[in-house]
């Protein structure tokens, strides 16, 4: 087995010169991110790629400050090691997602794929005292993008090892099996909602939310995906009065499907 | 699910089949959702 490694650069609070902390360290703008960079993310980049035999080295970047000029050196620390490589999340490398703020999903349809780096506490790094795991309704609403996407949910992990929470263990919604582009060409993926109103709404007087963005009420009651001939609706509270779709002319028939009942998603 | 002002409306027995997420399927004629604006 090869060994991984995650390394995110630029986002550093415990580095003067790193970006991220400005309530110690002043405005992001004013600080010398080479520094950073030739004296910190460098060396351990360049240990991670040449340190450790044949290991392999998933080197994350962020676009923090210059990203060109902080390419260079790591794809020559890449060239130094015959298995790693240096690359942006997985899935923006594909060049077929939009991403979106962390830790917020849209709340209107979107017309393009999309992604949301989120995590199922409240932490991005390990921390031991958070054990406030998100809701399983929403953990299953990011799994059933995830799989949409054709992607797998990342799985976070203890300090020992261990699978942090049961959204990664085996068997897991979220953790199937992502489906191959042929797959979802075909039809097996869950295509987006046609609605969005359930999704939620902006305000309407045009508020904004406490970094400035417009305020966004979402909603996570229910959620909708497709295939052809076939809505799938995923109720995440129990509706307490008859459930009225939105208006659509061609249906006449509706049945929990004959597998995997309530299994929260397709 | 009956038909309401043309609008289709699901009468699910309660308690939910599974309170954490339930789904329900909905099937159309043809391979697109036509909705009413």
């Amino acid at each position: 087995m090869r060994l991984g490694f995650y390394y995110s650069q630029s986002q550093d609070w415990h580095e003067p010169n790193g970006a991220g902390n400005t309530w110690d360290f002043g405005a992001d703008e004013k600080k010398d991110y080479d520094q950073y960079l030739r004296g910190k993310a460098e060396p351990q980049v360049r240990e991670l790629l040449t340190g450790y035999g044949t290991g392999r080295a998933d080197l994350v970047r962020h676009a923090a400050h210059d990203d060109r000029r902080s390419a260079a050196p790591l794809h020559e620390d890449r060239a130094r090691s015959a298995a790693g490589h240096a690359h942006r999340r997985p899935a923006r490398r594909r060049g077929r997602l939009r991403e979106h703020r962390r830790q917020r999903h849209p709340a209107q349809r979107q017309g393009e794929a999309w992604e949301v780096p989120a995590t199922i506490n409240h932490t991005w790094g390990y921390r031991k005292d958070d054990t406030d795991w998100k809701s399983p309704g929403p953990d299953r609403l990011q799994a059933r993008r995830h799989r949409q996407q054709g992607r797998q949910l990342p799985a976070e992990r203890r300090a020992d090892g261990r699978r942090r929470h049961p959204a990664g263990e085996p068997g897991h919604p979220a953790n199937r099996r992502p489906l191959a582009a042929g797959e979802r060409r075909r039809g097996y993926g869950a295509g987006p909602t046609p609605f969005g109103e359930e999704l939620g709404e902006p305000s309407a007087r045009g508020a904004k939310d406490v970094r400035g963005d417009p305020l966004i009420y979402q909603q996570i009651q229910w959620r909708v995906t497709t295939k052809p001939g076939k809505l799938f609706i995923t109720f995440f509270d129990e509706p307490r009065a008859p459930f009225a779709l939105p208006a659509i002319r061609n249906t006449d028939q509706a049945r929990l499907p004959p597998r995997r009942q309530g299994a929260g998603g397709r | 699910m009956k038909m309401e002002n043309g609008r289709a409306v699901l009468n699910l027995e309660r308690p939910i089949f599974d309170p954490m997420a339930t789904v329900v399927v909905v099937e159309f004629d043809g391979d697109k959702v036509e909705q009413v604006r």
